[in-house]
């Protein structure tokens, strides 16, 4: 294993590729109270076509079936849940699905070996029927209905479609009703084969454990040691570097108009090529540009424009998507003031410099929550492939010229504009 | 954790010292009587207050000195504890020894210019921020709304009881907002920082002589402490028959709230069995509401239990097809009649007991949770935790069973969808 100390903090970080490929990180906390481990999976919602494993042709499966084989793979037999145990040795277990990633997770006070044991053991034990496939469509589909009443998500869902044409985040997370009722065990035992093997996944403890213990446990797993790695072959889309759609108004059971506004852009054209690096600028430029101390912020409350509003972006395939949300009953105003700011964006050497000093006190202050930590380097590992384990001194190399070519290199003329007005209209009372 | 409470006339300072975290937190509790009007002038206040000082004019101004501060965290809270008002300001900012030492006095000054030294001008709040403050609070107002689950429970609670605290949610109130001017809300600032109980809490690794000093010399209150008594509501009425009220919605799935009653309970059902029963109906994913409706009957993708001692109550939420509300609400009552008779795994306390455990032993990972431990401990209103966590591991299958006849399933709402 190798260890690696934290910047500016006393606290160790271990990590090590087994030989099956498995990547490994290990961060020991004896100040927090419990443990916490996660076993990632690059494998979301994203990853619908792919090739099979041991087979030679692209296969199409339906929306939701990353999340639906993440509610199945808690079953080990048709009596057994994976939870049984947890619950009888003192931990709890949950798992989520996002865009690029499937994560099993566990939490607890006592008897960590045994359930990190279990943690293996249950992810790496495929079982699946149709019958019990069919005892879940319904149990979706009530998930699905909750979402479908946000309508924070409803926009979510409806700008990407606005934004992408072959692309599958232009796909329902969880799928709809129609997508998982063709979901078949076949299928989930396909993406579970293909997915779920040890160079495509992450494991992670940290809190009050030590070293040896997750060494020992990793040592003799019996089910860890036959897993091998292989080969993921996933389809690769054609997408236009122009939006679908640019401009939408929807009616939703809401009281304050909300508003999405997108921009597309291709990462090609940035000469920034580190897409770390790029992310923790543009994390930066959002800050402080639209963040809470900047001047964008105070002038559209006072000029009383916006509820509220945040800034934040995502990358999909070669794509960057800049993305301002707002509540707002002066949309075309606010776009107006959007406009005006990313046209004439301008940001001097101490700006950054208090910002990278922000940044920089969240990363120490998260070394106090080791679940939130190990959940932070488990999902940079997933995007990048990499430990990030270096981040602030990263930051604190971050410079004004880097910062200025990538403000440079932003370009905004495709983009989508989502609005969303109450059904009601007496619901939005001036 | 070392923890010490030292009492002066006018408040008392709790030290809980750790070297757990990085961060140093300060916060003060003010403490008053529950009074339905109060939850909006409270949040106009604190919204107010953060807003708007004579040092950091605008939040632009605050967010800035934030920044300089190592990203230090200020923030102000209201929440109803049964029959009280509680409202919780502070500051979060990381020890001197990862910053500079200056960093200790000045994020503490700064805290004390947000008390004390807010915007005012002729005896009143600074007009263009009051303005911003109120249409916040008026769109918090009417945004319960668009969260049909929020929505749902606050619903159930004011079907419950016509006069008892809970029946009010802790959003603001739109006919208190519309009331509410710049002068009106200064002179409630006036009377509030001089009639409050106030409780003031360090938890961190810090020199104690020296925050105590630092303390007594930047907070002075003129106040008098007051005895916190009959925390607990009590129910005016326990329904024999549920209550049931079904408002139509557009929202496509179907919110259940189910409100039960506790009462009667005895000192150690209050302190523990009471935990362990609404884990067992509806805690976790291993609970009884999610085994008989979730996984045999698949009506739901989750049915959960949340229990609130000091309120008395049992709250029980899900989203559900309307076609499945009256085979839910059947198999609730089913399910509590399970608990009675005792047709649950005994050896499945243990589990309850260790998941218990392991919350306690998680929220202690987070400083504002030490902080409102100590409170509720401070108050008598819960034992110490090394207490907490030996006395749960005494709770028996009886007691569990006997504990049901102490909780009445008194009020069903539902907002209902598609």
């Amino acid at each position: 294993m190798k260890v690696y100390k934290f910047p500016r903090t006393d606290d160790n970080i271990y990590f090590d590729v087994l030989d099956n490929k498995l990547s490994v990180c290990i961060i020991p906390n004896e100040n927090f109270p419990t443990y916490y481990a996660a076993l990632g999976v690059r494998y979301g919602s994203l990853d619908l076509e792919f090739i099979p494993k041991g087979e030679k042709e692209f296969i199409k499966t339906p929306a939701g079936i990353a999340h639906f084989l993440e509610h199945k793979k808690f079953e080990l037999d048709a009596d057994t849940d994976a939870n049984d145990f947890f619950s009888k040795h003192g931990a709890s277990a949950n798992a989520s699905t996002s865009f690029k990633q499937t994560k099993y997770y566990i939490w607890g006070g006592t008897n960590f070996k045994e359930n990190l044991n279990h943690l293996l053991n249950y992810v790496f034990t495929p079982y699946f029927t149709d019958e019990s496939v069919n005892k879940e469509i319904d149990i979706i589909n009530e998930e699905i209905k909750m979402y479908d009443d946000e309508p924070g998500w409803i926009l979510d869902q409806t700008v990407k479609q606005m934004l992408f044409y072959n692309h599958p985040m232009k796909e329902k997370l969880a799928g709809t009703y129609e997508s998982i009722s063709n979901v078949t065990a076949k299928e989930l035992i396909d993406c579970y084969n293909t997915f779920y093997v040890p160079n495509n996944m992450f494991l992670i403890a940290s809190g009050n454990i030590s070293l040896e213990d997750v060494l020992e446990v990793i040592e003799n797993n019996e089910l860890l040691k036959k897993q091998k790695p292989s080969k993921i072959i996933r389809k690769e889309y054609e997408e236009k570097d122009s939006v679908k759609e640019e401009y939408k108004e929807l009616k939703l059971n809401i009281c304050i108009p909300k508003v999405k506004y997108c921009f597309k852009m291709n990462l090609d054209k940035f000469r920034m090529k580190d897409q770390f690096k790029l992310e923790l600028y543009l994390n930066m430029l959002e800050s402080i540009v639209f963040g809470s101390a900047s001047e964008f912020a105070e002038l559209v409350k006072k000029e009383n424009v916006v509820e509220g509003f945040y800034v934040e972006h995502y990358t999909c395939g070669k794509h960057l998507i800049l993305e301002f949300n707002a509540e707002s009953d002066k949309s075309d105003i606010f776009k107006e003031m959007v406009d005006n700011c990313l046209y004439n964006l301008h940001i001097t050497e101490e700006e950054l410099k208090r910002m990278k000093r922000v940044w920089i006190a969240s990363e120490i202050k998260i070394t106090d929550k080791s679940d939130m930590l190990a959940n932070s380097l488990l999902d940079d590992f997933i995007e990048y492939e990499n430990l990030c384990n270096e981040r602030i001194n990263i930051i604190d190399d971050l410079n004004i010229e880097e910062l200025t070519d990538i403000v440079n290199d932003l370009y905004f003329e495709n983009n989508s504009f989502l609005l969303a007005n109450p059904k009601d209209s007496s619901n939005n009372e001036k | 954790m070392d923890y010490k409470v030292e009492e002066f006339d006018s408040y008392n300072i709790h030290f809980i010292k750790t070297k757990k975290f990085k961060t140093i937190d300060v916060r003060i509790m003010f403490i008053d009587d529950f009074k339905k009007e109060d939850i909006t002038k409270r949040n106009a206040l604190f919204d107010n207050l953060l807003y708007s000082s004579k040092k950091y004019p605008t939040k632009r101004s605050l967010n800035i000195k934030c920044q300089d501060l190592y990203s230090a965290y200020v923030g102000a809270s209201s929440l109803r504890l049964g029959n009280y008002l509680i409202s919780k300001i502070g500051i979060s900012f990381l020890n001197p020894k990862y910053t500079e030492n200056a960093m200790f006095e000045e994020s503490l000054d700064l805290l004390k210019e947000i008390i004390f030294n807010p915007n005012v001008l002729d005896g009143e709040f600074d007009k263009e921020n009051f303005a911003i403050v109120k249409k916040d609070l008026l769109n918090e107002a009417k945004s319960v709304k668009e969260q049909p689950r929020v929505y749902a429970v606050s619903k159930m609670l004011e079907n419950m009881s016509e006069s008892l605290p809970y029946r009010y949610h802790g959003y603001s109130y739109k006919e208190d907002i519309d009331n509410l001017d710049e002068k009106k809300l200064y002179e409630y600032y006036q009377q509030f920082i001089k009639s409050n109980h106030i409780e003031i809490f360090v938890v961190g690794d810090f020199d104690s002589d020296m925050m105590k000093k630092l303390i007594r010399k930047k907070f002075v209150f003129d106040v008098k402490k007051k005895a916190i008594k009959n925390v607990f509501i009590q129910h005016d009425k326990v329904r024999r028959r549920a209550k049931k009220s079904i408002e139509e919605s557009e929202n496509i799935q179907s919110n259940l709230v189910v409100g039960l009653k506790l009462k009667g309970l005895k000192e150690f059902e209050r302190k523990y069995v009471i935990n362990i029963y609404s884990l067992l109906l509806g805690g976790f994913t291993d609970s009884l509401l999610m085994q008989n409706i979730r996984e045999d009957n698949s009506m739901v993708y989750y049915i959960n239990a949340y229990l609130n001692k000091v309120d008395n109550l049992i709250i029980i939420k899900s989203g559900l097809a309307f076609k499945n509300f009256e085979k839910v609400i059947k198999l609730i009552r089913t399910t509590m009649k399970q608990i009675e008779n005792g047709d649950f795994d005994e050896n499945s306390i243990l589990k309850y007991q260790l998941e218990y455990n392991t919350s306690i032993d998680y929220a202690l990972s987070m400083p504002g949770s030490v902080m409102d431990f100590a409170l509720m401990q401070y108050l008598g209103l819960s034992d110490p935790i090394d207490t907490r966590k030996k006395e749960i591991m005494k709770v028996t299958k009886r007691d569990i069973q006997e504990v049901n006849k102490r909780v009445f399933l008194d009020t069903i709402y539902l907002l209902r969808g598609e």
